[in-house]
């Protein structure tokens, strides 16, 4: 029988194999008869063996908070097509896939394959970005009179339509917005998927902060401040599009 | 949960809030230890689940719904590329590429002494390419197989990032 | 059989090439795809053009009229082109993915770079002009002679001493210039933005919730603007003279001077709206923000670090 002895280096370039039972017998009984009479060996093999014991048992770990609604706020933001303003775009809008179409939960707004289809046959058809958060505050500007038709209820389905505000500046930030997310859409394979996370999330801060500023000038619409600050904010908005449809590609 | 997942995956939100509520906490588990910062790991769980919804109609149901959700929460973090400037400052040299066998012992041997570490802050503290294929084998169970294909090297370098993580956490563990 | 684990020096955040990088050279070339390993001469102000999609790019910068180029790529194949006044240096895919590339380039001192990753971090020192950009990783600049450009969706950017003006931008990344000459332009959409120490007669940062810091020395003929949603906005000024122009709707505003309200100061608007002087007047000073808290404080008039 031939009785390998090991030294201590050539047991320690020998564990991982041996951790993982891919050793053969002779060389797994030298390893044994090793760390039986060497201690500094066997605490060696302890160890590790304890640290794979223990991580196979951690405790799944606990987010700080309730990670639900921002979550549900981005899966609500995908851009849903409802009316081509420009006949032109029609052929670019079949060429996006219609799984980037769906979503939103029970809302009147989704479409799916064909009837999407049908829908970018038409012409003029118009992008409008969808959150929660416009929805709620959207209803809070339409009662006092703010200017924005159209919207739907609060919470229920959770769509509301921005498209006819009193200024004219906003229906060109509008236009602006609505013909960049076409792009952003069109390249969204194109880019991987972290730096689209990235996007949407400021794109859903954004969207809030448009929101909020809107409510507050619907309160004070002859505040100067205010106008200023949703122009900088919707400034922001197409900036970030811009930047998006920009982006290099990945490969 | 079998109906939650085909309710989700026709576009039933409540529905997919439950998925995410059932097992938010094993997808964050895998996100935080993969890239070792809690912040960020919240930042991943959130684009593995928003991934998820998007992806949802795909699911066939040729494997588990939770095994098929783990391999998207896995592949979300394997392709999380910002580096945490916390990190990077701690390191002297990024190694995001698991064949890079030298590199910095750097962060865990620098944990100060005295300190006594958990296993939990003990692999936060890995290199990122050691960190991830131990998170994969020794916590999630994972074969080295899945995870070089995973990661797109060979089993022979996951072994050796393994063993590397190990030794690394004994040191920091046995101060 | 036993396996030594090399442990790196402990470098600084890598501008200048490493033990570990020589290392790399010295290994066989069989890891990678493509590599290249050579020295070209280029003119004082020629122009180092270097792009990529994964991986990193180091550059560091000498006193020779040369252009040291290594670079290696897992899977893509590299491309260089060369003349006295330019050199490009990019990565193609053969079939499929690219793996990591990286570049390690050194050049000379007054030369223009331009950088661009896609995943993967860019850092240089040195150059008369930079543009340096990545999509997800890190951007960080060290001594511009003159103008920088720095850009990052994801990631960070920083510029340290630059004279000829700083264009920053990130959508959620830290953004932090700290001894700049010259204009400075910062935008982040979430990412905090940082200014240390900065010597410009023309300053505008914008943000949406980001917070936003600022300290440096001010010309009595110049416009510093600063904007946030909800980001807080901090600002350090030296009580030399200027003239502001704070506005929140729903923030704090906190100042160390006196804020003596001017005549046309709109206090009956909703929301706070304060105009006044320090010092007798001078720069041109404008934070707003939504509902961001607005401080203002007295520095102690920090000189620019030489």
């Amino acid at each position: 029988m031939n009785d390998r002895m090991l030294d201590c280096n050539e047991l320690e370039s020998l564990l991982p194999v041996y951790l993982e039972g891919d050793l053969d017998a002779a060389l797994s009984r030298a390893v044994r008869r090793h760390v039986e009479g060497c201690a500094r060996c066997a605490e060696l093999l302890n160890e590790v063996a304890a640290i794979v014991s223990d991580a196979r048992d951690l405790p799944p770990l606990t987010p700080s908070r309730d990670l639900w609604p921002e979550i549900d706020a981005r899966i609500q933001a995908d851009v849903v097509p409802l009316a081509a303003r420009q006949s032109g775009r029609a052929s670019v809008m079949e060429r996006v896939r219609p799984r980037w179409w769906t979503g939103g939960g029970g809302g009147g707004v989704r479409l799916a394959g064909a009837a999407a289809a049908l829908v970018l046959a038409t012409a003029g058809i118009t992008y409008v970005a969808t959150t929660r958060a416009d929805a709620v505050r959207t209803v809070a500007a339409t009662s006092i009179g703010g200017g924005s038709t159209g919207a739907s209820g609060a919470g229920g389905t959770g769509t509301a339509v921005r498209n006819a505000s009193n200024s004219s500046s906003e229906q060109l930030y509008d236009r602006e917005i609505a013909q960049l997310q076409t792009i952003v859409a069109e390249r969204r394979s194109l880019l991987d998927s972290t730096t689209i996370a990235v996007i949407q999330r400021n794109l859903v801060i954004i969207d809030s902060a448009i929101a909020e500023s809107r409510a507050a000038l619907a309160a004070d619409p002859n505040s100067r401040f205010l106008n200023d600050q949703l122009n900088s904010v919707l400034d922001q908005k197409v900036e970030l599009l811009r930047t998006a449809a920009l982006l290099p590609a990945r490969t | 949960m079998l109906g939650d997942v085909a309710l989700a995956a026709s576009g039933d939100r409540r529905a997919f809030e439950r998925l995410y509520r059932a097992h938010v906490d094993r997808v964050f588990s895998i996100c935080v230890r993969m890239c070792g910062s809690r912040v960020r790991g919240e930042e991943l769980t959130q684009d593995v689940f928003v991934r998820v919804w998007e992806k949802l109609p795909t699911f066939r149901g040729e494997s588990a719904f939770p095994t098929w959700l783990h391999r998207v929460a896995v592949n979300v973090a394997l392709n999380d590329r910002k580096v945490q400037s916390r990190e990077r400052t701690r390191r002297a040299e990024p190694d995001e590429d698991s064949r890079d066998e030298s590199g910095a012992l750097g962060s865990v041997a620098a944990a100060p002494v005295g300190e006594r570490l958990d296993l939990e802050a003990a692999i936060a503290l890995l290199p990122p390419g050691a960190r991830k294929v131990f998170v994969l084998h020794d916590v999630e169970g994972f074969t080295h197989e899945e995870i070089a294909q995973e990661m797109g090297v060979t089993p022979g370098g996951t072994k050796s990032q393994l063993h590397r993580a190990r030794m690394l956490l004994r040191e920091a563990l046995s101060r | 059989m036993s396996r030594t684990y090399i442990v790196a020096a402990a470098a600084l955040i890598g501008l200048a090439s490493t033990p570990l990088a020589a290392q790399r050279g010295a290994r066989s070339g069989n890891d990678f795809r493509s590599r290249i390993d050579t020295t070209v001469a280029l003119s004082s102000n020629g122009t180092v053009d270097l792009s990529l999609v994964s991986g990193e790019i180091i550059v560091t910068s000498w006193d020779r009229n040369e252009v040291r180029v290594s670079a290696t790529s897992e899977r893509g194949i590299l491309r260089f082109d060369t003349s006295p006044s330019r050199v490009t240096l990019g990565v193609r895919s053969d079939r499929g993915e690219m793996g990591d590339t990286r570049y390690e380039v050194s050049m000379p001192k007054s030369a223009r770079l331009v950088a661009k990753s896609v995943s993967g971090d860019v850092r240089a020192r040195g150059g008369s002009d930079v543009d340096a950009r990545s999509v997800s990783g890190n951007v960080d600049v060290v001594d511009v002679t003159g103008r920088a450009t720095v850009e990052s969706v994801s990631g960070d950017v920083s510029v340290q001493r630059a004279d000829g003006g700083v264009k920053a931008s990130t959508v959620s990344g830290e953004l932090t210039l700290s001894n700049i000459t010259g204009d400075l332009d910062a935008t982040t959409v979430s990412g905090d933005i940082e200014l240390q120490n900065v010597k410009s007669s023309f300053v505008r940062t914008s943000t949406t919730s980001g917070d936003v810091d600022f300290s440096g020395t001010l010309d009595p003929q110049g416009r510093y603007e600063f904007e946030s949603h909800s980001g807080d906005i901090e600002l350090a000024i030296p009580g030399g003279g200027a003239t502001l122009d704070v506005r929140t709707f729903s923030g704090d505003v906190e100042s160390d001077f006196p804020m003596t309200l001017q005549p046309g100061s709109r206090g009956g608007e909703r929301g706070k709206a304060m105009q006044f002087t320090i010092g007798g007047g001078g720069a041109r000073i404008s934070a707003r923000s939504f509902s961001g808290d607005i401080t203002i404080e007295r520095s102690s008039g920090a000189s620019r670090e030489d």
